[in-house]
């Protein structure tokens, strides 16, 4: 990792860290509704139980 | 890097080995030391007992060879409703009370008794078989193994159940000649022959399934009207054989075909005269 | 490491083959099975679902009664406790140890030749003789305790048939001509066992090669029709079926055999047993690595025991989904049955078992960081070690947490099944639940570390790649530890059940991704030299670890599933009357345990030492002359 405080370094890095987290967020939301769905648990979009 | 003759490990991966499983042998000792006894097959003198006797025996089938205690306990541990922790006749009479109520006793000790050995009688919201929505109940039938509860000890259950919570204990104490308990099943379960086609009637249960005398039950065909629909021997017929014909709507292997090992000939021909004379 | 890489690959390939074999041989009985359901739907289940709602109140007595009147040919015999025979010493005690040693070398027998074909195709591919040496030393230890299988196989038999005969009668006459059908299989695998051995040089190259292979893969399937075979005897003790309520048979060996917990044993018992061979194998690496003279030597053992741990790592992650799924089916079959394993006494031995596998992943972790030091390249990952074990030990400590708290001598008296009214919010399943899927997950990490330690990535996309991985460790730590939490304690138990579901596919989401990402991020990555044979001599003790706590886990778990059925022979059918039908305390089975797990470890030792003296040369006298 070359830290040398260049501001379009840092910025990229932090885009790409921004990207891959809503991605793996985005993921694994519809991981969960998709896993709970399948059991007959479905669940309301914050999350809580629909039932 | 051709290294020197080396000690052989022989000693050093044995003591390792020694110390590590004795280290996993120590963690079983500081564990509670519980035994689980295989539940006792215990004689009880009959004639001798007292009803406080009774309620005792009562409480320890309950915590032992029953073993309601595995699900039934106070939550957040239980796997089924807290029976110890709320008053049992009260909370009969409540379900008794209650529309998804499905079977036929009338007091709270016919209804504990109904539910120890049919469970799904009533299911408690909440508590039903995952994807059954609550109308298929998980627990065992407790006069079937692998628990296999006598009628007597049974009713010993349904005696603490009344008395932990000072109500009334309406079962009688049993008084037969003393037997193990293992006969009492046998010979507490042989019902007397019913006197009366109503009493037939209620004995084997036709009310939970057929519409008749009065009650409704979407289970299985209506029988108020049948002595218009079928002759005698068909309705014979579908006593004894049930899934010879079946009605239009409804399902074969629903109704138990071994009616002809149960009923006396005398009970069958009250229930045969009373559905003939049943015209709606 | 692409050898690794083609191993799993083949891994795969040869496991379908296996499935493929054994799927056709189910299938020529399964022909007729399915239009007999009802039949073989099991006792145990059909009175839970209450099979009729018709049935009247008053039929209160039990079925069996009627039938006890006249002579019964058919049930199972229902015992007295004067009819087992008393031969001074605890019955139970020494078919325990019997069983347990057949199981354990069973195991390993049946174990060895599976990963050993793998190896073994890989060295045909690679061309690297190597892999065919280690194979083939691999086979040697396969061998010496295929022996004593058979050994401790017929004294179980013949202790079985001496302690409990009217039992043992009852299973001859429910599985009858199968019996046969096991001793020829077992005739079988003695013929292809001996051949794959002693076949290995004479079939070394070419042609020969592919037959000796073709005669590798018809052991593995003999030896796992032998193992499903054995597992119904097992199941039919939980879960019977195709009997009645009296034990007497109403189907036929098929639907016998096809219990409710037959299959979920068959999957975990396979999966474990290649956990179990691989880390025996890989103490026997280690022994010989801390023997080893020359650094050639030192560097053959330490590859040997790295693979070893490998196999054993590989096969030990996915063992805990196989374990829900039989734990599952057994709730469903029985919950009373459930119960007793999770809830009541038993459940106890889940907190030993807790220290077993936090033991198997401390030790495989530390043996993957010592590993590390094999090559220069590690040092841009040494930072996360510490994040690793502190996660490890934290986990580890909330998953020893007991959920029953016991605070005086009357509540252990009422523990047949009560629990104290004060839980300690860690003891419950969902913390645990979090916790075991964190050191399965920073478990994976430590490996993913290590095989990216010898390596550097050359793909442009290598930033996003690694902010991707990165990502997807945040959110799926994060959303384990939410489901734990938030259905765990704030919806209701079904919510909570389904969430433990959800934690599990995110750590297996990890290890697919983990897996997937690092295969195309290092495709033709530059690879930065590995010094085997440079790894501290106190790794190698984590490769005896290994060993050790799965032998000890083996017979725990062993003993709980086999304790399940409390005080009956054959579950709902026939009871256990001897004197021994109770659940001993957890300090016993502690003992017995350990006393199997130090006799394996004895005869193990004794293997090794067998295997070094077949290739121990006496040099001739000089005087008289050789003899060869």
């Amino acid at each position: 990792m070359s830290g040398q405080g260049v501001p379009g370094r840092i910025l990229a890095s932090l885009v790409y860290w921004v990207a891959a987290l809503a991605l793996a967020a985005a993921l694994f939301y519809g991981l969960d509704h998709g896993v709970m769905a399948m059991q007959g648990l479905p669940l309301n979009w914050d999350l809580s139980p629909a039932q | 890097m051709a290294k020197g003759p080396r000690r052989s490990p022989l000693l050093a991966t044995l003591g390792f080995s020694l110390g590590l499983t004795l280290v996993f042998t120590l963690v079983t000792y500081i564990l509670p030391q519980v035994e689980g006894e295989a539940p006792k097959e215990t004689e009880v003198k009959l004639g001798e007992l007292t009803m406080d006797g009774f309620v005792a025996l009562g409480q320890e089938l309950f915590e032992g060879k029953g073993t309601c205690t595995l699900c039934h306990k106070p939550p957040p541990m239980g796997r089924a409703p807290d029976i110890q922790g709320f008053n049992m006749v009260d909370t009969a009479k409540e379900r008794l009370a209650d529309e998804r109520y499905k079977g036929e006793a009338g007091d709270p000790a016919a209804y504990i008794r109904e539910s120890l050995v049919d469970p799904s009688k009533y299911v408690v919201v909440g508590w039903g078989q995952k994807g059954s929505n609550d109308t298929v109940s998980p627990m065992p039938a407790i006069d079937k193994p692998p628990i296999q509860l006598s009628p007597v000890e049974m009713d010993a259950v349904i005696a603490y159940l009344q008395a932990k919570d000072g109500n009334e204990v309406s079962v009688a104490l049993p008084t037969e000649a003393p037997a193990p308990a293992e006969k009492a099943a046998a010979v507490g379960a042989a019902p007397a022959p019913a006197k009366t086609p109503e009493e037939a009637v209620a004995k084997y249960g036709c009310q939970a399934c057929h519409s008749m005398l009065g009650t409704e039950s979407p289970v299985g065909p209506p029988l108020s009207d049948v002595g218009a629909r079928l002759s005698q021997e068909q309705i014979i017929q579908s006593i004894l054989e049930p899934d010879a014909e079946i009605a239009e709507g409804f399902s074969e292997g629903v109704m138990p075909g071994d009616f002809a090992e149960k009923m006396t000939v005398r009970e069958l021909e009250m229930i045969i005269e009373l559905l003939r004379e049943s015209r709606g | 490491m692409a050898d690794l890489k083609t191993m799993l690959r083949l891994w795969v390939r040869v496991l379908a083959a296996l499935v493929l074999l054994g799927a056709g041989a189910a299938a020529t009985c399964a022909d007729q099975a399915d239009s007999l359901e009802q039949r073989i739907a099991p006792v145990g289940r059909v009175q839970l679902d209450g099979a009729s709602p018709l049935q009247p109140l008053v039929e209160a007595q039990p079925k069996g009664a009627d039938a006890a009147e006249e002579p019964v040919f058919t049930g199972a015999p229902q015992l007295k406790r004067r009819d087992y025979p008393n031969i001074g010493v605890s019955s139970r005690a020494t078919v325990w140890v019997l069983a347990q040693m057949h199981l354990f070398f069973g195991a390993l027998v049946l174990a060895v030749p599976m990963f050993v074909l793998v190896i073994e195709l890989i060295g045909v591919r690679t061309g690297d003789d190597r892999y065919d040496d280690m194979a083939h030393e691999f086979m040697k230890i396969s061998l010496t305790a295929y022996a004593i299988t058979a050994l401790f196989g017929g004294s179980l038999a013949l202790a079985l048939f001496l302690l409990y005969p009217q039992f043992m009668e009852y299973l001859m006459r429910v599985f009858g001509a199968q019996m046969l059908v096991y001793a020829v299989l077992f005739f079988l695998e003695s013929l292809f066992l001996y051949l794959y051995y002693y076949g290995w040089d004479a079939m070394r190259y070419g042609d020969r090669k592919w037959l000796h292979l073709t005669i590798g893969l018809t052991l593995n399937a003999v030896g796992l029709t032998l193992m499903v075979v054995a597992n119904s005897w097992a199941t039919f003790m939980m879960a019977p079926s195709g009997v009645d309520e009296v034990g007497a048979v109403v189907g036929n060996i098929w639907e016998v055999m096809k219990g409710p917990l037959w299959n979920p044993i068959n999957l975990h018992r396979f999966i474990a047993n290649i956990a179990f061979g691989g880390a025996v194998v890989g103490a026997y690496a280690a022994y010989k690595f801390l023997a080893a003279r020359t650094a050639e030597a030192r560097a053959h053992y330490d590859w040997m025991g790295y693979t070893s741990n490998f196999i054993a790592i590989l096969a030990f992650l996915p063992l805990p989904f196989a374990g829900y799924w039989l734990m599952a089916e057994i709730y469903a079959y029985s919950q009373q049955m459930g119960i007793t394993a999770m809830g009541g006494i038993l459940a106890w031995l889940f907190i030993v078992q807790a220290v077993l596998i936090g033991t198997i992943l401390l030790a495989g972790n530390y043996y993957l960081w010592a590993g590390m030091s094999r090559t220069d390249g590690s040092v841009r990952y040494q930072g996360f070690i510490k994040w690793i074990a502190l996660t490890l030990v934290v986990c580890f400590l909330i998953w020893v947490t007991p959920h029953t708290l016991i605070l005086s001598v009357s509540e252990i008296a009422a523990l047949g099944g009560s629990h104290h009214h004060v839980l300690g919010p860690l003891g419950i399943m969902p913390a645990k639940n979090i916790a075991v899927n964190l050191m399965l997950v920073v478990t994976f990490l430590s490996f993913q570390l290590y095989r990216r330690s010898d390596k550097v990535a050359t793909v442009k996309w290598e930033r996003a790649g690694n902010a991707l991985m990165g990502a997807i460790y945040v959110v799926a730590i994060a959303n384990i530890i939410f489901a734990g939490v938030y259905y765990g304690y704030f919806t209701n138990t079904v919510y909570k059940v389904g969430s433990s579901v959800m934690q599990v596919v995110s750590t297996l989401v990890v290890i697919v991704a983990g897996v997937v990402i690092d295969a195309y991020m290092f495709k033709g990555a530059k690879q930065l030299p590995s010094k085997w044979g440079q790894v501290p001599d106190r790794a190698q003790y984590a490769l005896f670890a290994l060993p050790i706590a799965f032998t000890w886990l083996m017979a725990l778990m062993g003993y709980v599933r086999s304790s399940v059925r409390t005080h009956w022979h054959v579950y709902t059918v026939m009871k256990d009357a001897s004197v021994d039908n109770y659940i001993p305390t957890i300090g016993y089975a502690g003992n017995m345990i350990t006393i199997v797990t130090l006799l394996f470890l004895v005869f193990i030792l004794f293997i090794f030492w067998i295997a070094n003296l077949s290739t121990t040369k006496q040099p001739a006298p000089v005087v008289e002359g050789g003899v060869e």
